[in-house]
């Protein structure tokens, strides 16, 4: 027996598996989204520490938790870490009222294909290297325009959005750092083959298939607020039809937690009614739909409780999402 | 000093980690699942490695499969001191014996788990990644935090030993 027999006789003992280049199941999909609610990490304390020197990084640390110590989530969500929460207005309706008449608005226009791209304005609570929710004065929001192709070729812009005072003073000037609205912050292209597609299917799906991945993403849970995120996967990356987004809104009266908080005006100005559910996390999520076409145009997630890993008080918007296509 | 996210930070850290996950989930699933010995909790386990990726993710420098590997080596060890099990290359070669490969007898695949129960526990662990996980001897020095030339070394080593301990199989089956 020599070496190449080993070889092959230790191959061919390699326990029998799934190849690891099938495409992912809806399951993986899912673990990856749920994965990415939550905010990434930024290294700033390291940027902190290389920039005034270890010493007083670590003086400013002690700051930072004599500080957390004696307040430890602060005195408002709307001002510390991010926008003011959307105030809402009570509409009396039930949330297959909202679905109805939304589906009504929706089927006043038929036809229409799906599109491989979406655009979107959003903001994410920002954290630092601790896990801890960071105070900010300003929200600076990203405008994010992805198109793709079949064969997997596209371009992702990420450009500088409006920024605006967390307190909603208007009277503010941003810091200098803040980037000018309309500043290239990313501009990525793929060559066929190399844009990460995850619902390549998408905008295929009908009213089952959609009912369904919202099933997955909820999973054992069954939670509407993680039936909500298998919305924002697909609408990341596909301009859904009217009819998609229909099934979309019935599919999620499958969900009794779902609730309706009433009608308000988006970050961009637009009229929208909210159908909050909680999600994992002790997080909340509101998905805004719009009450002049019945699409989905955003979701909102926020705290339902203080959050010890975060250290932001309950009620602090984390994250928000809003969309600005039609197919 | 800004202590603000840049605004485009999240939607490029995010199609980094789609193409990491996409390109890899599988794959450290696969590996969790043979250091197991079974598939339940092997997405799980994958899963919270890369759960602490995204979390230390550097969108310009996204981690390779070697750190995912080191990583799931970490959180499959924690998972077994929390189940009261063996070690992972123990539990491996046990399914290797329970879960035949269509490939090999019964006779080749017990004399293959008796010699290799008889490697220490690192150069089964290079044979493992070698064979099993088709992991390069650089990846491999990776995980394992050695230089290449080492597990080149251990390699060799271990095929040797391998070869005298199946050998003598074949000897005293004559």
């Amino acid at each position: 027996m020599n070496d190449q027999h080993i070889s092959r006789l230790l191959r061919a003992s390699a326990p029998p598996r799934k190849p690891a280049d099938e495409a992912l199941t809806m399951r993986q999909i899912a673990i990856m989204e749920r994965i990415m609610l939550e905010p990434p990490r930024t290294r700033q304390r390291r940027r902190l520490a290389a920039l005034i020197g270890a010493p007083l990084a670590a003086f400013v640390s002690v700051l930072a938790v004599i500080f957390a110590v004696v307040q430890p989530f602060g005195t408002s969500a709307a001002v510390g870490y991010g926008p003011a929460p959307l105030v809402y207005a009570a509409i009396g309706q039930t949330t297959e009222e909202v679905v109805q008449e939304a589906s009504a608005r929706l089927a006043q226009k038929q036809g229409g294909e799906a599109q491989r791209r979406a655009a979107y304005t959003s903001w994410n609570l920002t954290v630092n290297e601790d896990g801890r929710g960071v105070r900010t004065a300003f929200v600076s929001p990203s405008e994010t325009r992805l198109t793709w192709a079949e064969d997997l070729s596209g371009r992702l812009l990420v450009v500088a959005g409006e920024p605006y005072a967390a307190d909603g003073a208007s009277v503010r000037t941003p810091s200098d750092d803040t980037p000018e609205p309309g500043t290239v912050l990313d501009d990525r292209t793929f060559a066929p083959g190399e844009y990460p597609v995850f619902l390549p299917d998408g905008g295929t799906m009908g009213a089952p298939a959609i009912a369904a991945l919202m099933s997955e993403y909820a999973g054992e849970g069954g939670r509407g607020g993680d039936a909500m995120l298998a919305i924002e996967s697909l609408l990341t990356e596909w301009t859904l039809t009217d009819d998609q987004h229909a099934a979309m809104l019935h599919a999620l009266l499958a969900y009794d937690d779902l609730e309706v908080v009433g009608s308000t005006t988006d970050r961009l100005g637009r009229p929208v009614v909210g159908l909050a559910a909680p999600a994992r996390g002790d997080q909340r999520a509101t998905l805004l739909v719009s009450t002049e076409n019945g699409r989905i145009a955003g979701i909102e997630r926020s705290t339902e409780r203080d959050d010890d890993d975060l250290m932001v008080p309950a009620g602090t918007v984390v994250s928000y999402t809003l969309w600005k296509d039609s197919p | 000093m800004s202590r603000r996210t840049p605004p485009a930070q999240r939607p490029v850290k995010e199609a980094v980690f789609r193409e990491m996950f996409r390109t890899h989930f599988a794959r450290v699933a696969r590996y969790v699942e043979g250091q197991l010995g079974e598939a339940g909790p092997a997405e799980e386990i994958a899963a919270e490695v890369f759960h602490v990726a995204w979390q230390k993710l550097d969108p310009e420098k996204p981690y390779g499969l070697p750190w995912l590997i080191r990583t799931a080596m970490h959180k499959t060890r924690d998972y077994q001191r929390s189940q009261y099990r063996g070690t992972a290359a123990t539990v491996a070669l046990a399914r290797l014996v329970q879960e035949p490969s269509s490939q090999m007898s019964v006779l080749d695949r017990l004399a293959l788990v008796e010699a290799l129960s008889g490697l220490s526990e690192k150069d089964r662990q290079i044979v493992m990644l070698t064979y099993w996980e088709s992991l390069s001897a650089g990846e491999i020095a990776q995980v394992l935090r050695m230089r290449e030339g080492a597990v080149w070394t251990r390699l060799h080593r271990a095929r040797r030993q391998l070869r005298t301990a199946l050998s003598g199989d074949e000897r005293d089956e004559r």
